[in-house]
């Protein structure tokens, strides 16, 4: 992680844009650029594959469908919020 | 976790056919050392969590705050694993393996019906608007397995009396041209979401340096006025959870779209269109959805 920090802080490594697009135009109407930067800041399909997983988030549900189905609980508890990749 | 074992296909298909998967969020079962506020669960969902980890210390399992757990059907856990273990190799689907062996638990459908766990929040049906935002840092890809593999994501709820704040004092008269400022205070609620994927995501603890979001109407036509937005922002946003001088400088644009006849807003849209943080480059793109 160290390493990581001071990459960052020295900008080094070849990193692919965050989003490619061209800068705002200067004057006027932004609605045709701010509509295409936005759409390209979302996540796409291929960064949604933790959805893939049928997910509960209260461990009290969780239990209660062991009980009826008798299947194991996988549990993960963790800081800030996963679902939002804020964490 | 997300940007490991828990996107993997593999992982995902052995939790959706043998297990009942869960995950918490440890801010929602303690009370909010700021505010004060009690836990967001009810306090039953508190002591079923704290009724698994006293059981999992009595267990000599490992514990801890950030880990994993799987549980008998009938609640003891039975095996645990550290996040830095949890994420290396294989060592999740193993322990999910042994727990499948251990209960002979036979494949079956999936319980829950996967959906996108980002999900607006419950909002009152009172005029509020619902934004949604997206953050990405400079090489965001799924392969990265660090902090930059996925985006982030935030949802920010704008009440009437906000949606009145983006708009000037007197709608009904604004023309191509006319400018206004957007109160500093309702920037701040937005753009304090501007940054990339951190470890700490708690905005209480952002500092503001300077900032600033201007409108100027572009078109007044069929009952819709359109103004740009234009803003700037300094902001000290800390990586870890301790304080560090981890700045964020963006320029960001956008537009508005409101009704000068009822001064209603009717969309809203901004973007970073130059923006760092600790001196890498990030986007961010928020909009209403609803």
């Amino acid at each position: 992680m160290k390493a990581f920090l001071l990459s960052m802080a020295l900008g080094l490594g070849v990193l692919t844009p965050a989003v490619a697009a061209p800068a705002a135009p200067a004057t006027g109407d932004v609605k045709e650029w701010a509509d295409a930067k936005v759409a390209a800041c979302a996540p796409k399909p291929e960064e949604r594959r933790f959805d893939q997983t049928g997910w509960l988030t209260d461990i009290r549900s969780a239990l209660t469908l062991a009980k009826e189905h008798n299947r194991p609980v996988f549990l993960f508890t963790h800081d800030g919020r996963m679902g939002l990749g804020r964490c | 976790m997300r940007a490991g074992p828990l996107s993997r296909t593999d992982v995902s298909e052995t939790l959706n056919k043998y297990f009942v998967p869960v995950y918490t969020s440890n801010e929602d079962y303690r009370e909010d050392k700021r505010t004060g506020a009690p836990p967001a669960v009810p306090p039953e969902e508190v002591t079923a969590y704290q009724k698994i980890y006293r059981a999992a210390l009595d267990a000599k399992l490992s514990t801890g705050t950030v880990h994993a757990y799987v549980l008998s059907p009938d609640g003891r856990p039975v095996d645990s694993l550290h996040v830095a273990d949890a994420a290396r190799d294989d060592k999740l689907l193993q322990m999910l393996r042994r727990a499948v062996d251990r209960f002979q638990t036979p494949p079956g459908e999936t319980l829950v019906k996967p959906k996108v766990q980002s999900s607006a929040p419950p909002v009152p049906s009172d005029g509020a608007m619902v934004l949604h935002l997206s953050a990405r840092a400079e090489g965001t890809n799924p392969s990265d397995d660090s902090w930059h593999a996925y985006p982030s994501e935030d949802w920010i709820v704008l009440t009437r009396t906000d949606q009145a704040k983006l708009l000037p004092s007197n709608t009904s008269a604004v023309k191509v041209g006319t400018s206004w400022e957007i109160d500093p205070a309702l920037a701040t609620k937005v753009l304090t979401h501007f940054y990339p994927q951190t470890e700490n995501n708690d905005v209480g603890k952002n500092r503001i340096d300077r900032i600033a979001l201007k409108a100027m109407a572009v078109s007044v036509e069929g009952g819709l006025a359109r103004a740009r937005l234009d803003g700037d922002l300094r902001m000290c946003h800390p990586f870890y959870h301790k304080h560090t001088e981890d700045i964020v400088e963006a320029k960001v644009a956008g537009y508005l779209e409101f009704d000068p006849t009822t001064a209603t807003v009717k969309a809203f849209k901004l973007a970073t269109d130059k923006a760092t943080y600790m001196n890498r480059g990030f986007d961010a793109g928020v909009q209403n959805v609803r």
